[in-house]
């Protein structure tokens, strides 16, 4: 009975706070803090649960500093769900389908850690997507990187219509290429090997990365290569010895971006590969709550495994990597 | 000296690899590296495997099977691609018969009446037969559902509906935490068998697929209540949720089909459950008496039309051995739970009571057809199902329905 | 040694497979830029020899990888491939084949009319169903794709732009909260749809869970259609919001705080500042943000794949899924030459779409200007 009375109850609480005309000062928004605090700590003390306190403590800074109520709420939804498959990773063995919303479970355990590389081939799913991602990442960069400097430094006739299908591709559905893609991968016999699925990725990575890599090229002034060809340098001395030195950054966004797309790509290389041999990690996991059997304990191992690294990544260097998209597809 | 040395070693070397030719040379066959689609499940597949290495230390030494797990669906469009791409394909595909209906159609797989002895298989070729033809041996008969508890939760088997919904609330009334009941109830495989507990089936006496019959009506009806009005199952669960409830003791009687009953065996999988605590029985009985009939075929071996020479000389003698050799037919079907597909093995309901019992539900069923028009039915039943499952579709409609939607699918 | 499956011998063996592949790529392009070069400059003698050369690579991985597949996708539309007619396409089916042409204009006839009319006996009695169900059909789908498409633009929009405004105050834990509120973007798609999918089970995942502890009802999410279409489309709300959040908070902390300064002197109000400043300098970041969002969301596939698969009764599907459902997903007969015409007509939308949302909001007119 308790657990239905109680948000009432803290509704009506705050009810008060709320209908009264809004406080103008900081110190009408504390008060209203303190009583959300004080009711969130009632409700736990009389077992509605710790999530109330939370509740309460949230409402509290809401109205005290709105601004950091909203951030902070959505904050939490944001990273929940990643401290969930953390909690699901740790849980022991049996149990995995379980109610509770405990972020370290009890009895929590590395098991399904350690089931994952005994029972599993994660490090050579990890392996071939590694290989995979890089392969297609390197080749992305290399045809790009002077296919991108022609369109942004040449007006020559084909560039527009070519321009326009450049970016005609990223509008085309999944599905339409992943028919005749799968046909072509199989008549070539590479169904069990990675060449075909690197093959597959590299169709999409190269017009996108010759978009962003002109944008980029774009934005340095061609005077740079103009006094370096008046230094004695040939076109496209200038073009290897100022151009590309100066667009490490953008070089290096294409390549983390081809990179990541590679990296957690399912559709295409469900459809693509069938030997287990090659499987990727997203193949993988996937298989880990298949049909016969849900390994969620495992899984959750794996994402965690798989995803911390990008994670990490992205936190560390996220400034970098907006800039670097800013750049490409928006002044694109 | 130098010269000499090197002469001695190359000597040496050449005995060793004399003598290996000549050891190579007394086993009948070369080494082969096979492929085998399999959608079984991930238990029996190491089985699989365990058996290949048997054979192949007697008939094929160094030879490797490569036991590749695809679900029914993923088999099937897998397969399909393969066959348009002209390169791809398996050596051995292991399935339910009802795919087989499918890859015939589609010119992708060999006859094998020349290739095996087909009389040797006396329950269930039929499944594999189509227009005179086989195209497939069993590894077993059955891959029936049937009613499964845990034996610590319900005392005995419920022989009806009614029964098994007292017994089920009784079990959740004791602890609430634990579910009485739970099956893959959005799954038409599980649906069939209740359509023909109430006389009806998928073709009708001439031959068309009827799926708007009063017994579709009466069985969507029934699973509507066993939901909604009875509420004894969890209100959404898969196939993935109704087996893992039951194997960590969480719902006391399940309905699931005989290719999981070695995992339910095995007690550091099943913790809840292994041999004493497993029980068995065919479906409950309908208010009308009848029981629910479910599907019964069996496991099925076939072999694609690319599979030729050597890798079909090897892939013949191990699904021959494999399916027909007493022992390995003991390990493979017996092994995982379930029923043998020859004569010469049989269940001793004494030595083997679970078996027995899956024997017993066994011959509740009905031959599953292996027209491959029965793609439609499955298809077309899944989504109206799903619609009554949510109580967003009534029962009549959904019969309409599916009806409507199947000829749509035979027509294209 | 092997270690999960990883062993120096699957390791050689993989650089035997890439290896060659790198090496075949880097000397490739770079003997084909000498030649070619040589060619336009000596033998065609064109001024834009150097540009050609330059953009050779990159068109011929087009041409393979790219133009290629798609010729060979319209060829599909022009064919009867699907399962009863297998045989007749495969170069190993042994089954009879019962086709007298295997390409021709009236077979696209038939796919393109396939994707909208029902017909039989040669009378239209109604849309087409593309799927099994009666609402899988044209209209529906692309009414469910429309629906789908601004629901999660407005979303991804305004949450983006609501927390960029706030972020873009004197605001303490600044680096903190985009540090946070970035995770769902780096993480991989697979990962985010599996996982909600689990999270959103009616008895299981944290949501319901949620609901009920505050006092809720519990919801099916995944058995019941419209549940499941708030909760794939949240999945994909909550994944898109990052991108814009970090788009206008870059866009804003390039805009010079004078702006404002002046404005403040002049007595504008927050909203004013807003509406007059931030906005209008915003646009070059807004409008091309915006045009990406729509054609990436049109086209999102793998979420509604993973979370719902497009059930309960193929309700959640859109365009796009339906049209993987078609040729791969489990309702398939496997209709391969009707898929293939059914993709072209999406393109076409989304192209049509494209064109107008281009010339009439002036986003992406660079490539014209520059």
């Amino acid at each position: 009975m308790t657990s239905k009375t109680a948000p009432q109850t803290l509704l009506t609480t705050l009810q008060g706070v709320i209908d009264n005309p809004r406080p103008v000062y900081d110190s009408g928004r504390r008060i209203g803090a303190v009583v959300c605090i004080i009711g969130g700590v009632l409700l736990t003390l009389t077992g509605s649960g710790v999530g109330f306190v939370f509740l309460g403590l949230w409402l509290g800074l809401l109205l005290w500093k709105p601004s950091h109520g909203i951030l902070v709420i959505y904050s939490v939804i944001s990273i929940y769900p990643v401290l969930r498959v953390i909690s699901i990773s740790l849980r022991p063995t049996s149990g995995l389908l379980s109610r509770s919303l405990d972020i370290i479970p009890p009895g929590a355990s590395f098991n399904s850690f350690i089931q994952l590389f005994q029972e599993e081939q994660f490090l050579r799913w990890i392996w071939n997507s590694l290989t995979i991602t890089l392969t297609v990442s390197v080749i992305g960069v290399v045809i790009a990187s002077t296919g991108a400097y022609a369109f942004s430094r040449w007006r020559f006739p084909g560039r527009r219509p070519l321009l326009i299908f450049l970016l005609t591709t990223q509008m085309l559905p999944a599905g339409m290429l992943l028919i005749p893609i799968f046909v072509i991968v199989a008549q070539l016999n590479l169904t069990n090997s990675l060449v075909g699925l690197i093959l597959a990725y590299t169709s999409t990575a190269v017009p996108f990365s010759v978009w962003i890599l002109k944008g980029y090229y774009d934005t340095i002034p061609p005077d740079l290569e103009e006094a370096a060809m008046v230094d004695g340098c040939q076109r496209m001395e200038a073009f290897y010895r100022v151009i590309l030195p100066l667009s490490t950054p953008a070089l290096s966004i294409v390549f983390l971006f081809n990179f990541l797309a590679a990296w957690a790509e399912f559709i295409v290389a469900k459809v693509v590969l069938q030997a287990n041999t090659v499987m990727t990690w997203p193949l993988g996991l996937n298989e880990l709550i298949g049909t016969f059997n849900t390994d969620w304990g495992k899984y959750a191992a794996g994402s965690v495994l798989v995803t911390l690294p990008v994670l990490l990544l992205f936190m560390w260097q996220s400034k970098y990597l907006i800039s670097g998209l800013t750049l490409g597809s928006v002044k694109g | 000296m130098n010269r000499g040395k090197s002469l001695a070693f190359l000597l040496v070397f050449a005995i060793v690899l004399g003598s290996l030719g000549v050891a190579s040379a007394q086993s009948p066959m070369a080494a082969v590296k096979l492929v085998i689609w399999s959608q079984d499940g991930d238990d029996n597949n190491v089985v699989l495997a365990k058996q290949f290495e048997v054979w192949a230390e007697k008939m094929a030494p160094g030879s490797t099977l490569e036991v590749v797990q695809k679900e029914t669906e993923v088999l099937r469009t897998d397969l399909l691609a393969a066959g348009l791409a002209g390169s791809g394909l398996p050596d051995l595909v292991l399935g339910p018969n009802d795919a087989i209906g499918v890859f015939e159609d589609a010119g992708l797989l060999q006859p094998l009446d020349e290739l095996f002895d087909i009389a040797k298989y006396p329950y269930n070729i039929g499944a594999a037969q189509i227009g005179g033809q086989t195209f497939g041996v069993p590894t077993n008969a059955g891959n029936h559902l049937m009613l499964m508890y845990n034996k610590s939760l319900i005392k005995e088997a419920p022989a009806t509906w009614a029964d098994l919904y007292a017994a089920a609330k009784a079990v959740t009334e004791a602890d609430p935490k634990i579910q009485g009941f739970a099956y893959n109830l959005n799954e038409p495989f599980w649906f069939l068998p209740f359509v023909h507990g109430f006389g009806g089936s998928v073709y009708d006496a001439d031959g068309n697929m009827t799926l708007n019959s009063e017994a579709w009506v009466n069985a969507y009806q029934f699973v509507y209540d066993l939901k909604f009005t009875e509420k004894v199952v969890p209100e959404e669960c898969d196939y993935n949720c109704a087996n893992d409830l039951f194997k960590e003791g969480s719902v006391a009687m399940i309905i699931n089909g005989d290719w999981a009953i070695g995992e339910y065996l095995d007690t550091e999988k099943s913790p809840a459950l292994g041999k004493d605590n497993l029980g068995l029985a065919p479906w409950p009985a309908l208010p009308s008496g009848e029981r629910p009939k479910p599907f019964t075929a069996g496991k099925f071996i076939s072999i694609p039309v690319t599979t030729k020479d050597a890798q079909l000389e090897a892939a013949v003698s191990f699904v021959t051995w494999l399916t027909t050799d007493v022992d390995a037919v003991k390990a493979f079907a017996l092994g995982t739970g379930r029923l043998p597909a020859i004569a010469e093995v049989t269940v001793d309901p004494a030595t083997d009571p679970i078996l027995s019992a899956s024997n017993e539900a066994l011959a509740t069923g009905v031959g599953m057809p292996a027209d491959p028009t029965l793609r439609c039915m499955w298809d077309s039943v899944r989504p109206n199902l799903e619609g009554v499952m949510s109580g967003t579709v009534k029962p009549a409609d959904a019969a309409e329905e599916a009806q409507i939607a199947a000829e749509d699918c035979l027509d294209q | 040694m092997e270690l999960s499956g990883l062993s120096g011998e699957v390791i050689l063996n993989t650089l035997r497979q890439i290896g060659p592949l790198i090496i075949f790529v880097i000397v490739g392009v770079v003997l084909l830029e000498f030649g070619l070069y040589l060619f336009f400059s000596r033998v065609v003698k064109t001024k834009h020899a150097l540009p050609y050369t330059l953009l050779a690579p990159a068109l011929i991985a087009l041409i393979l990888f790219m133009i290629y597949p798609l010729v060979f996708n319209v060829l599909l539309a022009f064919s009867d491939l699907k399962r009863s007619t297998f045989g007749c396409y495969s170069p190993i089916s042994t089954g009879g084949c019962e086709l007298d042409h295997l390409y021709g204009f009236d077979y696209a006839i038939k796919n393109f009319t396939d994707v909208f009319f029902r017909i039989r006996n040669g009378e239209i009695i109604g849309w087409g169903r593309l799927l099994r169900t009666a609402d899988s059909t044209f209209p529906v789908l692309l009414l469910r794709s429309i629906l789908w498409t601004t629901t999660n633009v407005i979303f991804h929009f305004s949450i983006g732009m609501g927390l960029a405004l706030l972020m873009n105050q004197k605001i303490r834990f600044k680096g903190l909260y985009r540090a946070l509120i970035v995770i769902p973007w780096a993480i991989p798609g697979v990962i985010v749809g599996l996982t909600w999918r689990q999270e959103f089970h009616a008895q299981y995942g944290f949501v319901n869970a949620l609901i009920t502890a505050l006092g809720g009802q519990p919801v099916s999410w995944l058995d019941d259609p419209a549940a499941a279409f708030v909760a794939v489309t949240f999945v994909n709300i909550w994944l898109g919001v990052p991108f814009y959040m970090v788009m206008m908070l870059g866009g804003m902390q390039s805009i010079p705080a004078d702006y404002y300064e002046a404005a403040e002197i002049d007595g504008a109000n927050p909203r004013q500042k807003f509406l007059d400043i931030t906005m209008p300098l915003l646009k070059p970041i807004i409008i091309p943000a915006v045009t990406l969002d729509v054609i990436w969301t049109f086209n999102k596939l793998d979420i509604i794949v993973l979370v719902t698969g497009g059930g309960p009764q193929e309700s959640t599907n859109i365009l796009v899924s339906a049209l993987y459902n078609a040729a791969f997903g489990t309702a398939a007969t496997s209709q391969f030459g009707f898929a293939a015409a059914f993709s072209i007509i999406i393109f076409l939308i989304l192209f049509v779409f494209a064109i107008v949302w281009i010339v009439s909001s002036g986003g992406l007119k660079e490539i014209y200007e520059r």
